[in-house]
């Protein structure tokens, strides 16, 4: 006999203790799993306020580009050239941290310098700054975003795990120990039967 | 009244150069007009149309800046020559020096921040005080405090590279009272009174000029001390007391509201502040003001060197009124916003 996801299944005592090991076992897993998983959706859930900032952050964003044109037609782009000479270039460091045993990538700005002068036209100051804020606190949310699609993968991930312990992997294991119980009950019942006849031959009855 | 036949020659000569400028009214017209092809042809009959070989030039914006600034360019070399060995070419030279220092503060910046040479672009201007081409070629601070001739400007230098910060804001200012030092120097030298409409005119450009540096300190929250610093021996008493008394931009508003010249300036800035939420209004808003003082004050004075200052100033308007008609055309920048940009103050 054999069971999709236990295998071929031998109705001897001695599989019958491995295969009432391996339930317990599965059984833990899947209480562990379940731990996981509800803690993965309280840290996605913790996620939330953070990504509910992209609409303020984009606002931000396209406030900065309509400002953008205004800079072009009102100093040029000769002017956004020499802003650039003020700049240092976005320098970020990428590092990976383990969030519940989830590898999650995690951005941080190391050198973001932005000097404005006065010399500068202003609409190109205005820019400069609006654009420099935005990119400083899309940064964070960028992080939560990468943070919450990792997250939601190994939930998922999890989830399924959870699904084919439950519906799968633990009734066929249960299904197979009840199948070899039955057939080891059945073994003994015939022994006893086999056994009670040669003692009644034995005794000439 | 100018002595010499020299200068009444270049004041008449001025004269006629000022016929050739654009009249500001028919540049904000421009403003509505669509076609690009019917832009081309009001352009092509002027200064700025030896820069655009067709329509489709209107599109490049390397072309366009670089042709506002050369038009200028070209005009200040007429009046150079003309003016030869008189005082008046030490005016116009001291004048048009804020283009060295322009392109000497953008070789400081690249430099402070290590930026390669190549991405160093100095305005198509030619030399009129220093050097710069010269001077571009620099590949460190000593080389370059090195090849500055002008000793104040080296000292200068020398002084803001000494101290800690380097900060960007002390070193803007310190060069814009070098260069109203360097105005103020060369109006003494050619004896030109300060109640005389070339002094009038002058010092009414220093002040739209510092008004504008002080706008943009305010808004960049520089510290009054260190504003103050820089510009406490310039005779503007009124703005360095706005500027004392108020903490930011704002603040700096209120104050000027309640000051008669500049109530404008304030109500113009203010309402863009509102408006967008940023003064992204300050440059226009200064040099239409020093625009429009320089045609008022030339009146007094039509035959005195104050015409040739106006000329200098409404040549330098009308490039930045066609470069803002035209950027802002590529741009897709509403043409209301943009004739807003041109359109004269209201009282």
């Amino acid at each position: 006999m054999s069971f999709r996801s236990v295998g071929r299944v031998l109705p001897t005592k001695g599989f019958l203790i491995r295969l009432r090991e391996r339930t317990r076992l599965l059984r833990s897993g899947v209480d562990a799993l379940k731990m996981k998983r509800d803690q993965l959706v309280k840290e996605s859930q913790n996620l939330l306020p953070d990504l509910k900032r992209r609409p303020d952050i984009e606002k931000k964003l396209e406030d900065a580009y309509r400002l953008l044109r205004l800079a072009y037609a009102a100093a040029g782009p000769d002017e956004m050239r020499k802003a650039a000479l003020l700049t240092m270039p976005l320098l970020t460091e990428m590092k990976i941290k383990s969030v519940i045993g989830v590898e999650i990538p995690e951005i941080t700005m190391r050198e973001f310098g932005l000097a404005t002068s006065p010399s500068l036209n202003a609409v190109v100051i205005a820019t400069a700054r609006k654009l420099a804020d935005a990119i400083k606190e899309l940064i964070p949310l960028v992080n939560s975003e990468a943070k919450f699609e990792r997250l939601a993968a190994a939930l998922a991930d999890t989830m399924r795990k959870v699904n084919a312990l439950e519906k799968i992997i633990i009734p066929d294991h249960e299904a197979a120990i009840k199948y070899i119980e039955e057939a080891l009950e059945e073994d003994a019942l015939e022994e006893f039967l086999r056994v009670k006849k040669y003692r009644q031959l034995k005794r000439g009855e | 009244m100018l002595k010499g036949a020299k200068k009444k020659y270049l004041i008449v000569r001025t004269h006629g150069l000022a016929s050739h400028l654009i009249d500001p009214e028919d540049i904000r017209s421009w403003v509505f007009v669509e076609d690009r092809r019917s832009l081309f042809d009001q352009l092509a009959p002027t200064t700025y149309g030896n820069f655009f070989e067709g329509a489709e030039d209107l599109l490049d914006v390397e072309k366009i800046e670089e042709a506002c600034l050369r038009v200028n360019s070209i005009r200040v070399r007429a009046l150079l020559s003309l003016s030869r060995g008189t005082l008046i070419e030490d005016l116009i030279r001291a004048f048009m020096s804020k283009y060295d220092i322009e392109n000497l503060r953008r070789i400081v910046f690249s430099l402070l921040y290590g930026r390669r040479r190549a991405e160093l672009r100095l305005l198509p201007m030619e030399p009129y005080l220093l050097d710069v081409e010269k001077l571009s070629k620099a590949d460190s601070f000593e080389n370059l405090l090195e090849m500055i001739g002008d000793r104040a400007l080296a000292k200068l230098l020398s002084d803001w590279l000494s101290t800690e910060e380097r900060d960007v804001t002390v070193l803007d200012l310190l060069f814009d009272r070098y260069y109203v030092k360097k105005l103020f120097e060369s109006m003494k030298a050619m004896k030109i009174s300060k109640r005389s409409a070339a002094g009038f005119l002058l010092n009414s450009y220093v002040e739209n000029m510092i008004l504008g540096t002080l706008l943009k300190a305010k808004y960049l929250e520089t510290p009054n001390d260190v504003i103050l610093r820089a510009f406490s021996k310039l005779p503007f008493r009124k703005l360095l007391t706005a500027v004392e008394k108020s903490k930011n931009l704002k603040g700096f508003l209120d104050e000027l509201v309640n000051i008669a010249p500049y109530k404008t300036v304030s109500i113009e800035i203010d309402k863009a502040m509102k408006e967008v939420g940023e003064p992204w209004v300050i440059e226009h808003v200064i040099a239409k003001r020093a625009y429009t003082s320089s045609l008022r004050i030339s009146l007094r004075g039509s035959m005195s060197e104050a015409y040739i200052l106006m000329y200098l100033i409404s040549s330098e308007w009308e490039s930045q009124s066609i470069k803002t008609v035209l950027l802002g055309k590529v741009s897709g920048v509403n043409p209301d916003v943009l004739y807003s940009l041109l359109a004269p103050p209201t009282e």
